[in-house]
């Protein structure tokens, strides 16, 4: 099955999160921490099923966002930040360096 | 000499000069950027001639006895060296990317030092003329707020020179003469060891990959040279070597903890203090994977930024498919990496990071600087737009930081990891005209366990001209940025519970004249950051058109609890419902903290913080409160839809009466010192128009009059106490007014 990796990036300070997928929680963590020497916190690699895919990120407090998972191409890439108090998520193919 | 790895270019000492050996090229560009020192003139004593010798001989005499001649010699005895003022000067005109920017440390004994910048403007031949826009440190031994800087240059070190002026402040002009010391800013020194499997890169031929800047020089370009470019005197602590694999456990990964330890195994320069030194580590893999590139991994322990890592084996080795280099692009992304993992050891944060965090003042994010903080991918257009334009060098930012903030924020070891790493924007510049003070109206800020901890802004037109400033500038808006750090715990910004958004009221502030403000810096939205016990520092930036102007810090002390029963009872006063009632004045809502307050009172009727409660308490017994009642489920659309209403909880005055008197009244000048005095006027005139609509207008003017007392006695200025009689004669001469019947 083919999947996509959830990276929580900037911002996050021991944080609540949780992942769904279509409403379905999938991944859930309780204490986000965002490593700034790296800009990273922590990842959920989640299997998608065939076709479209709601994805919703929610962080207790902070807030969330949704994005539509195109059908292709997979595996995919979403980064998720928090950014001046607002949750920010980006989509990419290739998978995320960190330094 | 290390023989795992190319030899670097000859030390710092050459790079003194533009000057190559052969031929001798004319005119000659002497630069004076460098470091500069300068000490108090020693004065030697003549020799003391000792008086000759009576004859005869006395016996001593048994009569009175008289003060000994060493006292009078002790008198002349030099101070030793470390009472002694030094003073360092770093003058950044005329070498590789020279930031126009003067900037100097002053130490006076062991403790106290002053740390202040300016940037410069050119004012004639090696002469320079700036304001001071920063200061750190004991802020009193640096009044001035203007320099002019004059240079001496020469082929000989020892006859280089900077004549620098101090003035302005209302402070007599002095002038100094320092004594040039180095072409560079800081020393450092490097260790380079790599792990048996891994591939090290520590210099690159910049003109490998065709994907450069136009006019990117051709030439061998190493980590070192990186370095001496951004103003550091690099060194190789000559220790470098290989690490057998066998360092990185059963897994053959790296973890930071392994790590960690190989750098206290293999660093010959480990040690627990700071030190301008680091060490780098060249691995094949992190425990994260591929993902990982580098990391500065020594973000534990007490001496933060000491170690870094590079992963030869991970995506930074996996060029971009149809890449006309790949090699050459490999061995780029390979040497970017250890200038990046090792800009965080100079705690550099990353270009688009830069207002995250805890930075020492408000900060803008460089999200497309080509800097070796960026990352390549993260810019629009991508790592091939990146390199096309990338220099190998630090953004114009992070070499001001770099080479011209407080040492210690830069050192390894010192400062910890992200903490002050903000310091470098250069928009911060600090407004001359005006001086941001913070303070606490007690001989020392240091605050019971469980009393809020109130300070108190003031904002001074130090200029001779009138200045227009808002009115509400210093109240809880998105101008003011307060920062709370905590002795060994990164620093925190303090996030009030409300922001005020004021339409603009400007206002006229005299020379000399002061704005003040209180600041409830106790509890915001992150939580009770300055409540638990310990020592903090406090400082305070003020955003005002472009500039920032940024406060003294201030030493801020919670003692611990006196009894088990405050550690108890802190478990349900340090609270989001409690903090918000303390920060409104009181609530009508938040039952749980309304409890606490409560108890808090109840139980400790004489503590200081119960002096906050009772206020808090008694404020909105004051009036009729109007509270909107929801009877909706657990997740109500809206009031309106779940048949929300206003009802009234009437007024309970003789309450609210008792507890204000009670808290305002049973011991003023304990109540003016834990609640500030702003904040005790602003209570008791506020108390004092509440008793005077009540019609009790006698105990109203013997509100003020008290208020004026207490205020008096504690130095508060004339204009205030004659506002206070004031208002004290107005409800008087109500109250003596006959009633009409």
């Amino acid at each position: 099955m083919a999947y996509v990796e959830v990276h929580f990036q900037d911002g996050f300070e021991h944080d609540r999160a949780s992942v769904r997928l279509n409403g379905r929680e999938v991944w859930s963590s309780a204490a986000l921490h965002t490593r700034t020497q790296i800009s990273y916190a922590d990842q959920a690699r989640i299997e998608v099923p065939e076709g479209t895919a709601q994805l919703a990120v929610e962080v207790v407090g902070r807030g969330a966002v949704s994005v539509e998972l195109p059908a292709a191409p997979r595996p995919l890439y979403v980064g998720v930040s928090l950014i001046d108090g607002r949750l920010t998520c980006h989509l990419q193919s290739e998978p995320f360096g960190y330094a | 000499m290390n023989e795992n790895y190319p030899s670097h270019e000859a030390g710092g000492a050459v790079a003194e000069i533009d000057l190559p050996l052969q031929p001798i090229p004319i005119p000659i560009r002497l630069t004076v950027s460098g470091l500069y020192q300068w000490r108090p003139p020693i004065v030697i004593h003549p020799p003391q001639i000792p008086p000759p010798i009576p004859v005869p001989i006395p016996h001593p005499d048994p009569g009175p006895q008289v003060e000994a001649p060493e006292a009078a010699d002790a008198a002349l005895t030099p101070l030793p060296p470390f009472l002694l003022r030094r003073e360092e000067l770093r003058l950044d005109v005329d070498r590789t990317y020279a930031q126009m920017t003067v900037s100097g440390t002053s130490f006076l004994g062991l403790s106290e030092r002053v740390h202040w910048i300016a940037s410069l403007t050119p004012a004639g031949v090696r002469r320079w003329v700036g304001r001071i826009w920063y200061r750190n440190g004991q802020t009193a031994l640096m009044p001035y707020t203007a320099v002019t800087v004059q240079a001496v240059a020469s082929l000989f070190p020892s006859q280089r020179s900077a004549k620098v002026t101090f003035s302005g402040g209302g402070a007599t002009p002095i002038t100094r003469t320092y004594a040039y010391v180095s072409p560079y800013f800081h020393p450092v020194e490097f260790e380079f060891d790599r792990v048996a499997n891994a591939v090290a890169v520590t210099e690159i031929k910049t003109c490998a990959h065709p994907n450069r800047p136009a006019g990117l020089p051709c030439e061998t370009l190493s980590i070192d040279t990186v370095y001496r470019r951004a103003g550091f005197d690099v060194k190789s602590s000559g220790g470098s070597g290989v690490i057998p694999v066998s360092g990185a456990g059963a897994n053959g990964t790296w973890s930071d903890a392994e790590m960690h330890d190989a750098m206290q195994v293999y660093w010959s320069r480990f040690a627990n203090k700071a030190q301008w030194a680091m060490w780098v580590l060249f691995a094949a893999r992190h425990d994260m994977g591929s993902s990982l590139g580098g990391i500065m991994f020594d973000s534990i322990g007490p001496n933060h930024r000491q170690g870094t890592a590079m992963f030869s084996d991970s995506f930074i080795a996996q060029a971009p498919a149809g890449d006309p280099a790949a090699a050459a692009w490999v061995e780029r992304m390979r040497f970017w990496t250890a200038c990046h993992e090792m800009g965080h050891a100079f705690n550099l944060a990353h270009s688009w990071q830069k207002a995250l965090g805890t930075p020492w003042i408000p900060l803008v994010n460089e999200p497309e600087a080509r800097s070796f903080m960026n990352y390549p991918y993260r810019v629009a257009g991508g790592q091939a737009k990146f390199f096309a334009d990338f220099e190998f060098r630090f953004s114009n930012p992070e070499l001001l930081f770099m080479r011209h903030a407080p040492a210690r924020f830069v050192q390894m070891g010192n400062a910890d990891w992200f903490d002050h790493h903000g310091f470098e924007q250069a928009e911060t510049e600090l407004e001359p005209t005006l001086r941001l003070e913070l303070r606490a109206n007690r001989n020392q800020a240091r605050f019971e366990f469980l009393e809020p901890a109130m300070l108190e802004l003031k904002l001074t037109n130090v200029s001779d001209e009138p200045q227009i400033v808002d009115r509400h500038l210093l109240t809880n808006s998105e101008a003011l940025t307060v920062i709370l750090k905590r002795a060994g715990r990164p620093a925190r910004q303090w996030v009030p519970f409300a922001r005020y958004c004021r339409k603009s009221e400007p206002t006229v502030l005299a020379p000399g004249a002061s704005l003040y403000e209180s600041l409830f810096a106790a509890a915001g939205r992150n939580g009770w950051d300055l409540a638990e016990p310990g020592n903090y520092t406090v400082q305070v930036a003020l955003q005002r058109d472009g500039a920032d102007l940024v406060s003294n810090p201030l030493a801020v002390r919670i003692a611990t609890p006196a009894s088990r029963d405050e550690e108890r009872l802190a478990q349900d006063l340090l609270t989001d419902p409690v903090g918000r009632i303390l920060a409104f004045d009181g609530s009508q809502v938040l039952d749980s903290g309304i409890a606490a307050l409560q108890e808090q009172v109840a139980r400790f009727p004489a503590h200081r913080g119960s002096l906050h409660a009772r206020i808090a308490l008694a404020t909105p017994l004051q009036r009729d409160y109007r509270r909107l009642a929801v009877d909706g489920g657990p997740t109500p659309a809206s009031a309106g839809k779940s048949g929300g209403s206003f009802v009234t909880v009437p007024a309970r005055p003789d309450v609210a009466q008792q507890q204000l008197q009670a808290a305002l009244f049973a011991d003023p000048d304990r109540a003016a010192e834990s609640l500030g005095h702003i904040d005790y006027k602003y209570y008791v005139d506020t108390y004092s128009e509440w008793l005077a609509d009540r019609g009790d207008s006698a105990t109203a003017a013997a509100c003020e009059t008290e208020l004026g007392k207490t205020l008096a006695a504690r130095q508060v200025k004339p204009t205030v106490l004659a506002e206070i009689e004031r208002r004290a004669s107005s409800y008087a001469a109500k109250a003596a007014k006959p009633k009409r019947g």
